[in-house]
């Protein structure tokens, strides 16, 4: 049959995986593997669709590399430095991919799964009920916390793009004075050593 | 000069060249090209992808060229399988795997479509016994997927035995057998064949009763001779014994209760007797086969024909008249197409959704893989019958694989996508939530297979940062509204307990498509003024990457992206944990629970 060995392959390609998370939607295959290759062989990149999550999240994407130990070296640099792709200053994020991130994957050798029906008047019945109502619940709360980040999110890049906008005046006011001869002017008025010169 | 080229990801090449036409002389004509490793010729039958059928179409290919708007198009002249023409042609007066070629003029005889429709090549021999026709061997038929002898005439919707000179302007001898393969005389054929299978029953003596054996002889006497079943009605005595096992057997009470009103039978009493009987013998030896295990000759296989073909039989006897079914709704089905795909494909697939056709595709699928899968088949039945009423003895099922899993390996299908949006637009969408996140997608269609004994597609959502651990999603197509529909209102009354103690829930999918508007992403700053002074070359640089520096604004402001991320990270954490808590202490008070988890 050969499942086992199907299986144990796969296993050692999620080793070898990277998930990387919080991309641009503008990144495309070649940017993934430009951005990658310095750290191995890239063999395969791989975007994870949003078929579920109303709103805008960010990309991610599975990087097949060539071995465990580039996905380590891809995983720990990531980790560790503030990493951009395709733009900034929102950093991507690594981590080890896990199976059920593929699309694509063979089951479980020897795996059994059993399933049935209760009956209504099964005393299980009620308690399923509760269940079913209970994972509502759930996935309502994961909606919501989705909204809330997203809201964070947003927040920050529009804080942030203020700050950079007066970073960029105070730094262009700063060129100005300095070529129209403002700071050597006032330097010379308050007696002290003009810039550039010391 | 002809390179290769990838076709949707495809390898293809163009073969022999042939005249260029057209008005302008900017249309290349071809003789034959290879795709994805297959190489195609002028007249070869074809599968051909329609979207969202559960069967495939099947023709030939009469033309092939590519246009200077270097579309590659082929034309292909159609083969109807018997049900899509049931209006015209009584079921039983054909054979499970009998085509009808399209001859005449009207529409529906032929059609011009994109090159990559083409899934896979199929082996469709011709057994009329004309004399233009070179009679194909023994070998040949055992390979064919399917035979024709017959016409359809597109214009006057009638069935012919005879076939005509010239079809669609193309003579007739090439849509026929090839010359290079004739090699026997059709009548030996026939012939030879009984002579082989009575042997091949007969080597199997040891395990097998007489009576048995007899009948099957019959059954594949039958079943050679064009697939035309041979009535025994005096072996029924013998055949009591099996009986017992005839519950065990969902389709049989369809089957032949179907029979008994069936107009053409005349003696309606009697036939579904034989029906039954021949049910029952068929689920008392395929036991035997468990038992004893011997491997047997494909004597299942033929059986389980024969099983298809009563089933259908009587079906098609009994079902109201398909007044939908018109010529062009081949046309209709491949992509990008008009509006009568609908209709179409809500009769296409109510044929093909029945459980009479998956049961006979499972039997088919048995023999070839034989010990493992008879355990199943007996199982499987069993499932059903009890799903049926929608009632449970208290017991775990155990899925095991659904039996048509090998079917149609070559079938590659639209990317899901767009199979999504089409099932989404038809309501055939379903989202199951509270399944196991290790699930892959076979399993999923396994577990919808015994719990509602449908088929379906299937695909798993894939984890993310943002997706719960402890329980899993996935999105899985039915081949018609109201069986999706059913799935849900049965998911939502009901309770379907899985292996890992969840409930099964479901309900009608509405996914979101990842290039619909352009998403936003927030995080990515930049100077508005700087961005047009930047030379050109910089600003189609955007893709580059890098590790920021702590010296820099850049640095800061990622390290408060960071922070936001640790923090949503932790969020999530928690949240799914608790999550799974709550679960977990409710799990608890199940009965059964324990029992069910492995």
């Amino acid at each position: 049959m050969g499942t086992s060995e199907e299986y144990a392959a796969f296993q050692e390609k999620v080793k070898r995986t990277v998930y990387i998370d919080n991309l641009s939607p503008q990144v495309t295959e070649p940017v993934m593997k430009n951005a990658l290759d310095q750290f191995g062989n890239v063999n395969s990149v791989q975007f994870i669709p949003n078929y579920i999550v109303p709103g805008n999240i960010p990309k991610c994407a599975l990087v097949e590399m060539e071995s465990k130990k580039q996905a380590d070296a891809v995983i720990s640099v990531i980790t560790e430095f503030p990493f951009m792709i395709s733009g900034m200053p929102r950093p991507v994020r690594a981590s080890a991919a896990v199976e059920n991130m593929f699309d694509d994957r063979p089951r479980k050798p020897d795996r059994k799964i059993h399933c049935r029906w209760l009956d209504n008047d099964d005393p299980d019945f009620e308690i399923a009920k509760k269940l079913k109502h209970l994972s509502q619940i759930h996935s309502k709360e994961a909606d919501f916390l989705l909204k809330k980040q997203l809201q964070e999110e947003e927040k920050l890049a529009k804080k942030q793009q203020e700050e950079l906008k007066a970073h960029y005046k105070k730094h262009e006011l700063m060129d100005g004075i300095m070529s129209d001869g403002t700071a050597k002017r006032l330097a010379r008025l308050y007696n002290i050593r003009p810039p550039n010169e010391g | 000069m002809v390179e290769a080229e990838k076709l949707e990801g495809l390898e293809f090449k163009w073969g022999v060249m042939k005249k260029k036409g057209g008005k302008k002389k900017d249309v290349q004509f071809y003789g034959s090209f290879t795709y994805d490793g297959v190489e195609y010729f002028l007249y070869d039958s074809v599968y051909l992808f329609g979207e969202g059928e559960p069967d495939p179409h099947i023709g030939k290919l009469i033309k092939m060229w590519e246009g200077s708007d270097k579309k590659k198009k082929v034309k292909v002249l159609w083969f109807f399988r018997p049900r899509e023409i049931s209006r015209f042609l009584k079921m039983e007066e054909a054979s499970e795997n009998e085509l009808l070629l399209a001859s005449g003029e009207g529409r529906g005889l032929f059609n011009i479509n994109p090159l990559e429709a083409i899934s896979g090549k199929c082996n469709v021999v011709c057994v009329s016994k004309d004399s233009r026709n070179p009679q194909p061997t023994n070998e040949e038929l055992q390979m064919a997927d399917y035979i024709f002898c017959r016409t359809l005439d597109v214009g006057t919707c009638k069935v012919m035995d005879k076939i005509d000179d010239e079809i669609a302007g193309i003579d007739v001898k090439l849509l026929l057998n090839k010359m290079d393969n004739k090699k026997d005389a059709g009548t030996q054929k026939v012939g030879s064949e009984r002579k082989e299978v009575s042997e091949n029953a007969g080597e199997n003596d040891a395990t097998v009763s007489t009576t048995e054996r007899n009948l099957s002889l019959n059954y594949v006497a039958g079943t050679s001779n064009g697939y035309r079943v041979v009535d025994s009605p005096n072996h029924d005595a013998n055949l009591d014994v099996y009986l017992i096992k005839q519950n065990s057997y969902p389709s049989k009470k369809t089957a032949s209760g179907l029979c008994i009103t069936s107009a053409n039978l005349a003696n309606a009493n009697e036939i579904k007797e034989n029906v039954s009987h021949r049910k029952a013998c068929l689920v008392g030896s395929e036991e035997k086969v468990k038992n004893a295990s011997v491997e047997l000759d494909d004597r299942p296989s033929k059986k389980s024909k024969l099983n298809f073909e009563y089933v259908d039989g009587s079906k098609s006897s009994m079902g109201p008249p398909r007044s939908t079914f018109d010529t062009s709704c081949k046309e209709a089905a491949l992509p990008g197409v008009s509006p009568d795909d609908g209709k179409y494909k809500s009769k296409h697939c109510k044929d093909s959704s029945g459980t009479e056709k998956s049961i006979s595709k499972k039997l088919k699928s048995d023999c070839e893989t034989v010990v493992l899968s008879n355990g199943m088949l007996l199982k499987a039945p069993a499932d059903q019958s009890h799903n049926d009423d929608c009632k449970s003895d208290g017991q775990g099922l155990e899925v095991v694989p659904r039996p048509d899993t090998n079917r149609r390996k070559w079938f590659k299908g639209l990317p899901w996508d767009d199979q999504m949006r089409n099932a989404y637009e038809q309501g055939t969408l379903v989202l199951l939530q509270n399944l196991d996140p290790s699930y892959t997608k076979e399993e999923v269609k396994d577990i919808v297979w015994h719990g509602f004994k449908a088929n379906c597609e299937a695909k798993m959502i894939q984890r993310r940062m943002i997706s719960s651990p402890y329980s899993g999603q996935a999105f899985v197509i039915f081949k018609q509204k109201d069986i999706a529909e059913r799935v849900v209102k049965k998911l939502d009354e009901g309770c379907l307990l899985l292996s890992n103690g969840r409930p099964l829930v479901g309900r009608l999918g509405t996914p979101c498509f990842p290039e619909g508007k352009r998403t936003l992403f927030y995080g990515h700053i930049a100077i508005d003024k700087l961005r047009y002074q930047m030379p050109r070359e910089q600003r189609d640089a955007v893709s580059t990457s890098h590790c920021s520096q702590p010296n820099t604004y850049e640095y800061d402001m990622a390290m408060e992206w960071i922070l936001l991320h640790e923090r949503s990270d932790f969020l999530w954490k928690k949240l799914f944990w608790e999550q799974e808590q709550e679960m977990r202490k409710l799990k608890k008070k199940l009965k059964a629970g324990n029992k069910l988890m492995l």
